[in-house]
């Protein structure tokens, strides 16, 4: 190794973790100069996890976010610079605290940020045009098959996950029934993403259509999973909310 | 266990997607938003551009006006906005105020 990037190892290794000594290399300097790297980067982390999970630092109360929020950044420290990512272990760190066993919704709350800002970095791209499903002959219908919106997501939960997490980026009032299930589709058609609760029967429709399956083969799995799924009424939600970009008309995948 | 397999036809399909496009004769309202992004007229630092940590766009432009950073304006208020100094907004980047 050259001698810079040891150097440079040497220096990382201590930085989240206040149990391995100064590193020799900077020995010479007073380790409070050491203190004000390790300060940094552990306060920067946790102010990136403020930024990217704004309901659950409400939820939770700034004092002690801050705290489960120091913990995480030592247990799973970034392994990209793009802090905008930052975060994806903690809804599973959120799950794992025995002390808000009490909250059991926080955890989807938490998906459904990182979810949110997945879709608002997603890649810009065109949305399916009305036009372009009622051009199509009934003929074409049995072989229709929908390509995926790249901001386009989905989230199901036991929990009322959508009226918390609007509640909660916002200045809102506390929810009054959290355990309700709610079924939640994000889409970016273009500069907003726009996180929107739809039927159980849209959401299994929906993911069947997303995973590359027929129009017909979705239908079914929509009427599996609500006997009163409503097929017209789910297709004009992901065509106003741009779920979808484009289609083709292929016998098999 | 028995399930019921419904079996959709092509005109069942074919008649579900015309009553959904149907009631959606205009461009779908969501896809348009109201907002589009206006060049050269934020104010220094007011940029916009915020989603979750380490987006170190929001907030950077260094000078007003700046002519490659752009604002969330409503639709169709961009290029008829008065500036300081004759200055004009414009739905593309723009080469003046540019920081050196």
């Amino acid at each position: 190794m050259p001698v810079e990037r040891s150097v440079e190892a040497a220096f990382a290794a201590g930085l989240l973790d206040p149990s391995v000594s100064v590193p020799v290399q900077v020995k010479g300097q007073t380790p409070r100069r050491y203190a004000v790297y390790r300060n940094n980067v552990t306060v920067g982390l946790v102010r990136a996890l403020e930024a990217n999970f704004p309901a659950i630092r409400r939820l939770l109360g700034e004092a002690y976010f801050a705290g489960l929020a120091r913990q995480f950044v030592q247990d799973y420290p970034p392994r990209s610079p793009l802090l905008f990512h930052y975060g994806a272990n903690f809804p599973a760190h959120l799950a794992a605290q025995d002390d808000l066993a009490a909250y059991p919704y926080l955890a989807d709350v938490a998906r459904l940020e990182q979810l949110w800002r997945q879709a608002y970095h997603a890649a810009d791209a065109p949305t399916l045009a009305p036009e372009e499903l009622a051009g199509l002959d009934e003929a074409a219908m049995a072989d229709l098959r929908l390509t995926p919106h790249p901001a386009f997501a989905l989230l199901a939960s036991p929990y009322a996950v959508h009226a918390i997490f609007t509640a909660n980026r916002a200045a809102g009032a506390a929810v009054a029934d959290p355990a309700r299930p709610e079924w939640v589709m994000l889409t970016r058609p273009r500069f907003d993403v726009i996180v929107k609760p739809i039927p159980k029967g849209a959401h299994g429709f929906f993911s069947a259509l997303a995973s590359g399956v027929t129009l017909a083969e979705a239908a079914e799995q929509g009427f599996a999973c609500d006997d009163s799924f409503d097929l017209a009424a789910a297709i004009r939600l992901m065509v106003e909310a741009g779920a979808f970009q484009s289609l083709s008309l292929r016998a098999t995948p | 266990m028995i399930t019921t397999r419904r079996v959709f036809s092509a005109a069942i399909l074919a008649s579900a997607v015309t009553a959904a496009v149907s009631s959606l004769s205009v461009a779908p309202a969501a896809a348009d938003d109201g907002k589009e992004k206006c060049y050269g007229v934020a104010m220094a630092g007011k940029n916009d551009c915020a989603a979750g940590a380490g987006t170190t766009c929001a907030g950077t432009s260094k000078v007003d006006f700046q002519g490659n950073s752009w604002k969330y304006v409503d639709k169709g208020t961009c290029t008829s906005m008065m500036l300081d100094g004759d200055r004009k907004g414009s739905l593309e980047p723009l080469t003046r105020d540019i920081p050196a």
